[in-house]
């Protein structure tokens, strides 16, 4: 039963490290600041459908379209290691910087340097306004450029790590888009209500398309990811509290168990110097179990349940890794070596009394 | 001839007075029964009568020795020749087999090996356990564990039995064969003390002393 515990615990971490898809877009300075947000802004991609030049002109008929930018653009799924859990980063061509840039407000007469302004997602680094790597041609960036990024990029070996599905993206993008293609739009719209309209127009003018509006940005970033993760959390609690309360019960018997074997030698005529040598190693062993297992679930549940809940970047990046590292690896071997302890202890008591008793006989 | 004397014996607990001013004169070959209900201080009573536990006040004396005044040593070894104890649960130790239960005492008291082995099987042989010598625990009867267990408490021929409930846990036919054996062992000149809820049961033995609350009457 430990075991299983052990197993929904291993698992509702992997669910937290996969995570939902989130949609969350923003833009923000070098600094990680959030400088604009996204409310009266729709990012739709076309998935597989590059764009139909016909249907760009007909959106720019669409009453509360005040412009569109046709951008590359696809959403990553982040392998996340415990930050940012399941968000999407959207890429921008390079060439659609400008009108980007004096879409949301910007006041650049010129293309931007990325590394002065503009990033879109979250970064490697972990930290907000710290672009991948060393590189920011990323972030705003053509196809053609991003496609060689792939192979020479400047990323480190574990950015890619973090960040393993960009190659997926890269694929996935220079498949379906050409230079000079686009397979994503962003619409500025009149207000924000309009914008929140406006995707469920295009989606359903346009099946295959997917639009992220100001509003489901909103709820998927703040509620349903949340709820998710808080159940798969509480799942993670509960399946340790779970299996705390059968090592419990398991030792509560052995102690039980021993208690009885010992008032028993007591009995016949077992010095209690002996026994109280004999319960006092017993004793500290069950200590040295409890601590263990009280270190393996705070590693295991606790640190990162913070971690994601913050839903910031409180905690450094190698601080994350080691506690998931030895939280999810080592607590469930630390849960097994204490039960494999107790076993152990006991059958050493049976082994030494009965060896003791032969060797008398 | 008394062997063993309790004098205004006590025991607390905290605050928690369980035994109350228990005097009680136990001689060779006396069978009494101490009968109450749980929780009247049965298994305190027989816990101070076999060295298990010190009283909080009061003497207890055996062969003129004052018990209170031992050591953990001589207390351990008081247990271990002089009392038998007969558990509810019979207390066996789960991993040795049967003829090793009834040995344990015996090593304990560093009876020399070949004495032990034959008196072990000359113990199973007294409680008719002889076939299952090799048996552990788990693979005999709640009434062959408890034959087994009056085999072990015999096994330093001890001379006062301590029985605490050792028929709570039996059917009727081995009740009747576990009390057999103890009115044996009175006859062959042993005290024998047997705590019990059962009214009927306490009825078998020669003395009856009630326990209720911590006080201790003789009928």
């Amino acid at each position: 039963m430990l075991s299983v515990g052990l197993l929904v615990v291993v698992l509702s971490v992997t669910m937290l490290s996969a995570g939902p898809t989130l949609y969350y877009f923003y833009i923000a300075n070098r600094e990680g600041n959030t400088i604009r947000t996204w409310n009266n802004l729709v990012l739709v991609s076309f998935g597989l459908q590059p764009l139909n030049q016909s249907e760009l002109a007909d959106l720019g008929g669409l009453p509360s379209v005040q412009r569109v930018i046709p951008m590359v653009v696809d959403q990553i799924s982040i392998s996340t290691k415990g930050r940012a859990v399941g968000e999407v980063v959207y890429f921008v061509s390079t060439d659609d910087a400008p009108e980007l840039f004096s879409l949301l407000g910007f006041n650049q007469s010129t293309t931007p340097s990325p590394t002065d302004w503009l990033y879109l997602g979250h970064t490697a680094a972990g930290d907000a306004g710290v672009p991948i790597g060393s590189s920011t041609q990323v972030m705003v960036t053509g196809i053609g450029t991003m496609t060689a990024m792939g192979a020479g990029t400047t990323y480190s070996d574990s950015d890619f790590n973090t960040f393993g599905d960009i190659q997926a993206f890269w694929a996935s993008a220079t498949q379906t888009t050409k230079p000079g293609e686009y397979n994503g739009l962003l619409i500025a719209a009149s207000n924000t209500s309009a914008a929140n309209a406006l995707g469920p127009i295009l989606t359903a003018a346009h099946p295959g398309w997917q639009a992220s509006t100001p509003s489901e940005v909103d709820s998927a970033r703040s509620s349903a990811p949340l709820g998710q993760l808080q159940f798969a959390l509480f799942l993670g609690l509960i399946s340790w509290i779970f299996g705390l309360v059968m090592l419990g019960t398991y030792v509560g018997r052995e102690v039980s168990a021993q208690s009885k074997e010992l008032v028993t030698l007591m009995a016949l005529g077992a010095p209690k110097s002996t026994l109280t040598r004999c319960l006092s190693c017993y004793l500290l062993i069950l200590t040295t179990a409890g601590c263990l297992a009280g270190l393996a679930l705070s590693l295991c549940v606790v640190t990162p349940a913070y971690e994601i809940l913050s839903f910031g970047y409180t905690l450094t990046k190698a601080y994350s890794t080691i506690a998931y590292t030895v939280g999810v690896t080592l607590a469930p071997v630390l849960a097994l070596d204490i039960a494999i302890v107790l076993v152990l202890q006991r059958n050493l008591n049976r082994l030494e009394m009965m060896s003791f008793l032969r060797a008398e006989v | 001839m008394q062997r063993l004397i309790l004098d205004a014996v006590t025991k607390s607990y905290g605050s928690d007075q369980v035994l109350k001013n228990a005097s009680l004169r136990i001689a060779s070959a006396d069978f009494i029964s101490v009968v109450g209900p749980s929780g009247s201080g049965k298994t305190t009573l027989l816990g101070i009568m076999g060295g298990l536990e010190r009283p909080t006040t009061g003497r207890v004396e055996f062969d003129g020795e004052d018990l209170t005044a031992f050591d953990d040593r001589k207390l351990s070894e008081y247990r271990n020749r002089k009392v038998g104890f007969i558990h509810q649960m019979f207390n066996l130790i789960p991993f040795l087999t049967a003829s090793e239960n009834v040995m344990v005492p015996m090593v304990i008291g560093g009876r020399q090996a070949h004495f032990v082995s034959s008196r072990a099987t000359e113990l199973l042989g007294f409680v008719g356990m002889k076939g299952k010598a090799t048996m552990l625990p788990r693979q005999l009867s709640g009434g062959e564990q408890q034959r087994v267990a009056v085999a072990r408490a015999l096994s330093n021929e001890p001379e006062i039995i301590l029985a605490d409930e050792p028929t709570a846990n039996l059917d009727e036919k081995n009740e009747r064969v576990i009390i057999e054996y103890l009115q044996r062992l009175v006859q062959s000149g042993k005290a024998v003390v047997l705590a019990t809820h059962d009214a009927a049961l306490a009825q078998r033995a020669a003395r009856m002393c009630t326990i209720e609350e911590g006080i201790l009457n003789e009928i």
